[in-house]
């Protein structure tokens, strides 16, 4: 089960939320776009909900960058926030599961603390469902052209 | 102290969902009575009704995160009987393979992730650190073969449903895919480590309750009977079988095709809590008091299927034999020959003849206008029992979970524990985190267990700070 590392920069993008409840789905949504967009050697992940075992998966990286839906409102429709390792945003259940708690988990198993960006992308419509509404797609589609910039401009 | 004091713990951490405990103390600081509290509500029965039975499986996965594939598995039993059929060998191998990644997945989160911290770290570590990340700062390598662990069961998972969570596969009369060989080897490659990570678990529950026994006895041991699906040789089988319920001295109280389910099984509403209490029928509300999951399937066995998990079974009962049977802190170490035995089934499993077989599903029309659906869930026996119109259009589901049969033993445990640690009035966090403890021995998931919108009445109690009733809202 060992998986092939490779030795160059390796970036990991994950997006994250659920595609039956519909804008929730914009993590998977901009992952899937990705694939088509980035270089084969990026790996693209997508998780129902951030678990722990995305640890086994991140833990050579040299960037990691995370892609959740957002109810928070901004003017471009999108935020991006460096990620830092947090110990104290432990929750109560495995179902909420913080990207900081993710990179202090692998901060203390594998010494590593890679570079990394949460991409908050704003959805509208929460409801059951599968589909971006109108909004919410336009975004994820301009998140994935940053995201695609973003990370060809970092590994070359 | 001159009156009478509540004490809610409120949320419940480490577990699936969302509870909470109240602890009603006199007025000498003694533990009245404590309760459980599910407080999470869903309603998955009632807005089943008027689908059509064939997505059955795939609606009531979504009940659960952590045990998807239990409820789609039993779902789709259901539906094979409404159906009339007997599915071929490999749709039934290709099954119980990815049940047994269930299983793992599922067992390594509660024992390496929420429970490990208890016993790795102490009841009474400073709570900010008592979680997995102090668990990684003191013992990384058992951390980080636990994560990988249940990135394996996920894998399996994965293999065949093409997802980790939620996976599209178990459909009435069969699967929807083969298993490609290439998969096959794969899997058959982790096993390996799976095994090591399993010994390690088994090695550190093992160390752990020979070192507190004392803390073991104390801690919620009590009578109980057991339950679970067991084979024609008295092993548990987490995919078919009878459902057994043994008696706390080991007499086999009933056993029974699972479809006769409603002939033993009664199901009590407390109008303050949303999970109902199932019973055993022959001993009445709430005398018959039964547990499931790890010990309860343990405990109703004569043996286990494999031999590494039989040997871990002779010796978890030379440990337990005189008294610890019924200790609720062992279902961890259950769980730990669960994970073993579910190692070894899924290698024999993946080593059959017939596991990339092609002749995976029988499509037909219904024949029957009922069908009940049982397996073993990680968290103990899963009912899943539906009535179609001749349309077949869902008349009326009634699901019975591993937490609500788990529900008057969480409670007992609860309040054993609360009234062996609380004393005078002091309560300390760690005594707290015991009660919370108990709870978290089942690894109940809430989240599954609350699904029956419309039948119980919903009560808001409204406190004032001294604790005076101010005001209750009910539904009926």
């Amino acid at each position: 089960m060992n998986r092939e590392k490779s030795k160059a920069h390796q970036t990991c993008i994950i997006g994250y939320g659920n595609p039956f409840r519909r804008d929730d789905g914009i993590g998977a949504f901009v992952a899937k776009r990705l694939r088509s967009m980035l270089d084969q050697g990026n790996r693209i992940l997508t998780f129902h909900q951030l678990d722990p075992v995305a640890l086994d998966e991140v833990q050579d990286c040299d960037l990691v960058v995370f892609v959740d839906a957002t109810v928070e409102k901004s003017a471009k429709g999108m935020q991006w926030r460096r990620v830092h390792p947090e110990r104290s945003g432990f929750a109560h259940t495995t179902h909420h599961f913080k990207p900081s708690v993710l990179m202090s988990l692998l901060s203390s198993l594998h010494q590593r603390t890679p570079e990394a960006w949460l991409v908050s992308v704003q959805g509208d419509d929460f409801g059951h469902g599968e589909g971006l509404s109108e909004e919410a797609r336009s975004r994820a589609v301009r998140a994935c052209r940053e995201i695609a910039g973003f990370v060809t401009a970092k590994t070359g | 102290m001159s009156e009478s004091r509540k004490i809610t713990i409120n949320p419940i951490s480490r577990l699936e969902g969302h509870g909470k405990v109240v602890i009603h103390l006199d007025e000498r600081g003694e533990v009245e009575e404590a309760r459980f509290h599910v407080t999470q509500f869903r309603g998955y029965e009632r807005f089943c009704e008027g689908r059509p039975f064939e997505e059955m499986p795939i609606i009531t996965q979504r009940i659960c995160g952590i045990c998807p594939v239990s409820h789609q598995l039993a779902s789709a039993k259901a539906c094979d009987a409404i159906l009339g059929v007997d599915i071929p060998e490999t749709a039934k191998l290709l099954r119980d393979l990815q049940h047994m990644g269930q299983f793992i997945q599922s067992h390594a989160l509660h024992f390496f992730y929420l429970a490990s911290p208890d016993l790795l770290l102490g009841w009474d570590a400073e709570p900010g650190k008592r979680n997995v990340v102090g668990v990684i700062g003191e013992f990384p390598e058992v951390a980080r073969k636990g994560i990988r662990l249940r990135k394996y069961g996920q894998e399996i998972i994965k293999a065949l449903g093409g997802k980790r969570v939620h996976p599209a596969f178990a459909v009435p009369g069969g699967v929807m895919n083969p298993l490609a060989p290439e998969d096959r080897d794969r899997l058959v490659s982790g096993l390996e480590e799976g095994y090591g990570t399993a010994g390690i678990g088994l090695d550190v529950i093992k160390d752990w309750v020979s070192k507190n026994l004392e803390e073991v006895k104390r801690f919620a041991t009590y009578r109980s009977n057991y339950a679970g699906l067991v084979d024609d040789q008295g092993c548990p089988n987490m995919y078919e079988g009878q459902i057994r319920v043994m008696g706390p001295d080991r007499e086999v109280l009933a056993q029974f095709d699972p479809a006769r389910y409603l002939d033993f099984i009664g199901e009590h509403v407390e109008p303050w809590s949303y999970l109902k209490f199932p019973f055993f029928k022959p001993e009445g509300y709430p005398h018959g008091c039964y547990r499931v999951g790890p010990l309860g399937r343990l405990n109703a066995a004569d043996r286990m299927s494999t031999p590494k998990a039989d040997e871990a079974l002779n010796a978890y009962r030379a440990t337990a034999r005189g008294g610890l049977e019924g200790g609720t802190l062992m279902y961890h170490y259950a769980r730990m020959i669960e994970l073993l035995n579910c190692l070894e089934r899924a290698e024999g499993l993946l080593k059959h003849r017939e596991i990339c077989g092609k002749d995976i599903r029988i499509t037909t029309d219904p024949s029957r206008e009922e069908g009940v659906g049982v397996i073993e869930a990680p968290r103990g026996t899963l009912i899943h029992h539906y009535q179609v119109d001749r349309h077949g259009a869902i008349r009326k589901a009634n699901l019975i979970v591993a937490t609500g049969h788990n529900n008057i033993a969480m409670n007992r445990s609860v309040e054993l524990v609360a009234k062996e640690y609380i004393h005078g009035g002091e309560v300390r966090e760690g005594i707290l985190n015991r009660v919370e403890g108990a709870i978290r021995c089942y690894d109940p998931c809430l989240s599954c267990s609350t699904h029956a919108l419309g039948q119980m009445p919903l009560i808001i109690q409204i406190y004032s700070r001294d604790e005076m009733l101010l005001k209750e809202l009910q539904r009926d």
